[in-house]
């Protein structure tokens, strides 16, 4: 009888998430402070909906639909990102860190403050995206469209830019290889001030 | 009855969609010799759209780009906010490209922006496809 009780909290505490925060998200279109670890939510309109600090570790968000949404501080880590719309979302004070997000739509997104820790978001779409005072490390950004993005406060000396768009891209304050500050020059990005190129 | 209205309203609205062989602009491309073997590149787009200037400011100029398309290609630019599209024509976002035969027909469609070099590579996988 105790392996049968133990077998079921063991499952319970593998699946993360309670069924009631994922009800509650789709009935008020809102769930702060919510468990959504593990769950899977791909391909669901979630446009618009107010889900701050909640948590989405290993949580399969492929596909879906964010637009407009309000995120911040939720935590991400290890999520399934890819191809997801976060387009004008609010991603403030995000842990992202581990996400695999290729091919996600950032445009607009703000990403102050915002973690992104090994991360993959090779082939995204960022036009316009705020990465201001955002801890960047080892993030993927390969083939992505970052023009028109802000980049202060952050340092990208350990992150792939390798063929992305930074056209009208604003660096400020921003630490940078050579590599990347000729790639940048080439694509018309603007050094506002105190960049540096090492 | 209702039936009647909804067949009168659908005819009406066969009857207004408009083709792209009615349309001026490229009507007058093709009474242009020298274009009757181009390609039409349509591109839908809007002034506020920044991907869209990025096309027609940076990757259009581009050298290798400017020279393959002024030798495959004419360029149509239609406005999202003037501008209704031709029957058979959708888009999903800008910039939207819709490259057409002198026929009317659609033969491709780019949705988004690319750097020059992938753009390039599109153009000529259209014309190798063609």
């Amino acid at each position: 009888m105790k392996i049968f009780f133990s077998s079921i909290l063991f499952v319970i505490a593998l699946l993360g998430y309670e069924q009631k925060d994922i009800d509650k998200l789709l009935k008020n279109e809102e769930c702060k402070s919510c468990d959504f670890s593990n769950a899977n939510l791909s391909g669901l309109d979630l446009s618009t909906f107010e889900i701050q600090d909640s948590n989405f570790q290993n949580a399969n968000l492929s596909n879906t639909n964010l637009f407009m949404s309000d995120l911040e501080g939720s935590n991400f880590t290890n999520a399934n990102l890819e191809n997801a719309i976060f387009w004008k979302s609010n991603l403030r004070f995000t842990n992202l860190t581990n996400v695999q997000a290729k091919q996600v739509n950032l445009k607009g997104a703000n990403l102050q403050n915002a973690t992104l820790k090994n991360s993959d978001l090779s082939s995204s779409v960022s036009w316009k995206a705020n990465f201001t005072d955002a801890s960047i490390e080892r993030t993927n950004f390969n083939n992505s469209e970052l023009g028109d993005a802000k980049f202060y406060h952050n340092n990208l000396s350990n992150s792939n830019l390798e063929n992305t768009i930074l056209w009208k891209t604003k660096f400020k304050d921003t630490i940078l290889t050579q590599e990347q500050c000729s790639h940048a020059k080439n694509e018309e990005a603007i050094f506002l001030e105190d960049v540096i190129c090492q | 009855m209702i039936k009647t209205i909804l067949l009168f309203l659908f005819s009406l609205n066969l009857l207004n969609a408009m083709q792209i062989t009615d349309d001026i602009i490229f009507q007058n491309i093709y009474k242009q010799q020298q274009n009757s073997n181009k390609i039409v590149l349509m591109l839908y787009s809007a002034k506020t759209c920044p991907q869209c200037a990025y096309m027609k400011q940076k990757v259009f100029k581009n050298n290798e780009v400017k020279n393959f398309m002024n030798k495959h290609f004419i360029l149509l630019e239609k406005d999202i906010n003037k501008d209704d599209l031709p029957e058979g024509f959708d888009y999903f976002g800008i910039p939207t490209m819709f490259f057409v035969d002198k026929e009317g027909k659609q033969i491709a469609k780019i949705i988004g922006s690319s750097r020059s070099e992938a753009f390039l590579k599109q153009l000529k996988n259209i014309m190798e496809e063609k």
